[in-house]
């Protein structure tokens, strides 16, 4: 294997269990760097416990998980955050009871270079100018879209180079998940790795490059996304051909 | 858009019937118990009313009270942007016929008492009882008819005091609160104020040996009227005046402030006198708990039922380490060189009980702490321990705290230790709460999943609230055993982590000068009221119930609590909008 062809993140058949529940079925995925990368799936099919396992909150029994070539099972999340991984995570999230600000100050929590920061705020600001003007308001109080934002923007301020998100589009409405998909695209383009994980396959394959389908803990189909997006079974199980 | 909502004038009267029922049984409870008749023999102002009076007569003016407000919580219901207000007529109305129904209420008793002998099943119904709450005329037509008008004038007269101008209402509130405070605590103030080098008459002029006198009241009544006339006037002229000093003479006036709280806090004993200073020195056992708690349960969010256990590990290491008593330890270390032992065997302590629990949360949580507190109270009782640190017999012997050859005696000395160590604990959390560690409790409180996933070490962090706020509580602890010189098992009740909890939720939990308020209210307050014996327990009770009612974020809410309270305001009449209107202009999107 040559070193062009190593991957940024790669799972080789992942098993994860919940006590007896087998969530993750022999899993291997790879996640390019530079691109964006998305995993599909139904309900309880097992996309957050994918997620959790990379970032250690979950453990992997079997298998073994790479990051930029190191094996990375068994460190424990803040060393993962650390590397350069970093997670919205499901339902946005946020802290609701502190500011816009101080959730931000918790998305650098383990970085100490102060001018660093500053900047990863000027850039993740001007990624979300509504941020920006409610950045004394407290979190629980902003809406449905201006959480997924600033739960995004959370996630940015650990300077990722991956970032992991989970169904960024839950709960919103479709022009506002618009939006949000066109600054995954930006933050994508300023150079950030992206695994986004999602039941909206049609949005996500959008603007993806590879894609996987798990079900029941299994992965089904493995392609790049403009090849899923005309593969039948895709066609009639997530993308609501009608 | 307005629409004014109206309910029938029958749904009105019920709701006033409804109150003044209500009322008229906790009335009645109230002179069943024997509340009014013990009461009685206190005077609120000598000679003019007793405390007994007062009380019977507040429960009359609050039912009017209530009663408007109830009746203008049916009006709105849910927060529109017009008020419905309560009218004049029905104001006095609903207050007239709650009030009425709560006099009723006592007519009844007066004539049930006159046909059979109520007193065979409760003892408290005695004649004298019913001269009290007939005001002296007995069972005569008078005795029913006074109380009945005295309650439905009362009611009315508070009824119209919910609508009228607040300034008005908050002063007859106030006057009526610190009036009965002064009167309650008003041996505290002869004491304070009958002293050498006071002049003599001060303390004769505004209390007697029972209650205050009428210039007393008088006095209390002048300064809540002056503090609400001129206080805002006040506080807005002195602002002004601040604020257009230069920043050095504002750092100076903020100097001189802290030096003037130091020095009174210096002076406070001898301000205060002996037995005050003992209280003080109770309270201080107390507030530095209360620090060390808040840091568990208000900063990491992990809610520890248990706490009392660090604070016993902490007096019975001292008293082990120190004692005198020839079976028992034989350190017999000087209270200084024990101390830095009993504050890391607590700490330890803090981090064996914290680690098993480190996965647990909410209810779980404080279950399993409760056991350890329960657990450590049984070890302190045991026999099989007892060789080591006394068994039911506790520990004797324990030497008093000396400085060098002085040995500290009496309660206005020892305050400064209690001081000292207050402070310590307060600028531990304080400087806490700010601090990155601070942040990471914080987080952690709020989502710890997602604290993880930031990179929050939620164990470490676990683990260390746990082993500071029992550091914190070996303090107090040592003090304690010092200051008694004795500590037995039942010393170390669960009653105390109850009490070290309740006062931050009364002070505002989170809040440091709240942990000081809560100390005063939940642990001062009760040994001010011990002449009222047996009833202290139950005025305090009703105390902290009103106080949870009326100020449900607590006394002096730290900053993140009050927001939260603003939060869930606002998260009522939030829906989740789907028009976003000024979205983003990074991200115009065809559609
Ligand atoms: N903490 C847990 N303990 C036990 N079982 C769990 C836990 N978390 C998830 N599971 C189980 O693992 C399976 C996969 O769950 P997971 O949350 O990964 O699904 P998902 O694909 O993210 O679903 P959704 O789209 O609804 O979020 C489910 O059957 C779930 O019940
Ligand atoms: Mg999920």
């Amino acid at each position: 294997m040559d070193d062009n062809d190593r991957a940024l993140l790669e799972l080789s058949h992942v098993d994860t269990f919940y006590g007896p529940i087998h969530a993750l079925r022999d899993v291997s995925l790879r996640i390019e760097d530079g691109h964006i990368t998305c995993l599909l799936g139904g309900n309880a099919s097992g996309k957050s416990t994918t997620l959790k396992t990379i970032l250690g909150m979950a453990d992997a029994v079997n298998g073994t998980i790479e990051y930029l070539g190191e094996r990375i099972g068994g460190m424990t999340t803040a060393e993962l955050v650390q590397r350069g991984i970093s997670m919205v995570p499901e339902n946005r999230r946020i802290f609701t009871r502190m500011t816009v600000m101080e959730n931000l100050e918790m998305g650098s929590y383990l970085r100490t270079d102060k001018d660093g920061i500053k900047e990863d705020l000027e850039r993740v600001l001007s990624l979300f100018p509504r941020l920006e003007e409610r950045h004394k308001q407290v979190g629980g109080t902003l809406s449905g879209g201006e959480q997924q934002m600033l739960a995004m923007a959370r996630a940015l301020m650990s300077r990722p180079r991956l970032l992991l998100m989970d169904e960024p589009s839950m709960g919103l409405a479709p022009i506002l998940v618009q939006q949000i998909f066109d600054i995954i695209v930006e933050i994508n383009q300023q150079g950030t790795s992206v695994f986004v994980v999602e039941q909206n396959a049609n949005m996500a394959l959008s603007i993806a490059d590879y894609g996987y389908v798990l079900q029941t803990g299994k992965i089904v189909l493995a392609d790049t996304a403009a090849n899923l997006q005309v593969n039948k079974m895709m066609r009639e199980a997530y993308l609501g051909e009608m | 858009m307005i629409h004014v909502r109206d309910l029938s004038q029958a749904s009105k009267l019920r709701l006033a019937l409804k109150i003044g029922l209500f009322v008229g049984i906790a009335m009645q409870y109230l002179i069943f118990v024997g509340i009014i008749e013990t009461f009685h023999d206190r005077f609120l102002i000598k000679d003019v009313i007793s405390i007994g009076e007062i009380i019977m007569l507040l429960v009359f003016a609050g039912s009017g009270y209530l009663s408007v407000w109830a009746l203008k919580k049916a009006l709105n219901p849910v927060h529109e942007e017009v008020e419905v207000p309560v009218r004049r007529p029905w104001a006095v109305g609903s207050g007239a016929l709650s009030g009425l129904v709560v006099g009723a209420f006592i007519a009844l008793l007066v004539i049930v008492n006159s046909v059979i002998e109520v007193r065979d099943v409760f003892v408290s119904i005695s004649p004298d009882l019913i001269q009290i709450v007939t005001f002296g005329r007995g069972e005569t037509l008078a005795g029913l008819v006074i109380p009945m008008a005295l309650s439905t004038i009362l009611a009315a007269i508070a009824g119209t005091l919910y609508i009228v101008r607040a300034d008005v209402r908050r002063t007859v509130v106030l006057s009526v609160v610190w009036v009965t405070f002064a009167a309650l605590i008003s041996d505290l103030i002869r004491v304070s104020l009958s002293r050498p080098g006071f002049p003599v008459f001060l303390s004769r002029i505004f209390t007697s040996s029972n209650g205050l006198t009428v210039v007393g009241t008088v006095t209390v009544v002048a300064v809540v009227v002056a503090w609400i006339v001129f206080g805002p006037a006040v506080q807005e002229k002195w602002k002004a005046r601040k604020s257009t000093m230069s920043p050095a003479r504002q750092r100076n006036l903020r100097y001189g402030q802290w030096s003037l709280l130091l020095l009174l806090l210096l002076l406070l004993p001898l301000i205060v006198g002996v037995f005050p200073s003992e209280v003080l020195n109770n309270i201080g056992i107390f507030i530095i708990m209360g620090f060390g708690l808040n840091i568990v349960v208000g900063m990491a969010g992990l809610l520890d039922l248990g706490y009392v256990a660090f604070f016993a590990v902490g007096a019975y290491s001292m008293a082990v380490l120190t004692t005198l008593q020839p079976d028992i330890g034989g350190f017999e270390l000087t209270f200084w060189a024990a101390l830095p032992i009993v504050i890391i065997i607590t700490g330890i302590a803090g981090l064996l009980v914290g680690a098993p629990v480190l996965r647990m949360r909410g209810d779980y949580l404080a279950i399993v702490t409760l056991g350890f507190g329960e657990i450590a109270r049984f070890l302190a009782l045991s026999d099989w321990l007892s060789p080591f640190i006394g068994g039911a017999q506790g520990i004797i012997k324990i030497p008093k705290i000396a400085i060098g050859a002085t040995v500290l005696r009496g309660p206005q000395v020892l305050y400064f230790l209690f001081l000292a160590a207050g402070a310590v604990a307060y600028f531990i959390s304080w400087r806490l709460k700010d601090s990155r560690t601070g942040r990471a409790w914080m987080a952690m409180r709020e989502d710890e999943k997602v604290a993880e996933a930031m990179g929050v070490n939620t164990v470490y962090y676990k683990l260390l609230a746990f082993g500071i706020g029992a550091m914190i509580a070996s303090l107090s602890g040592a003090l304690f055993a010092a200051k008694l010189g004795t500590i037995y098992p039942h010393s170390f009740s669960v009653l105390v982590s109850i009490t070290v909890l309740s006062l931050l939720i009364v002070g505002g939990i989170g809040s440091l000068p709240g942990v000081i308020v809560g100390a005063f209210v939940l642990v001062g307050l009760p040994e001010l009221l011990r002449e009222f014996g047996e009833f202290r327990l139950l005025m305090y009770g009703a105390l902290l119930i009103t106080m949870m009612i009326l100020r449900p974020e607590g006394i002096l809410p730290s900053v993140e609590r009050a927001r939260e309270l603003r939060k869930e305001d606002r998260a009522q009449d939030e829906v989740y909008s789907l028009d976003e209107p000024t979205a983003a202009p990074a991200t115009p999107s065809g559609d």
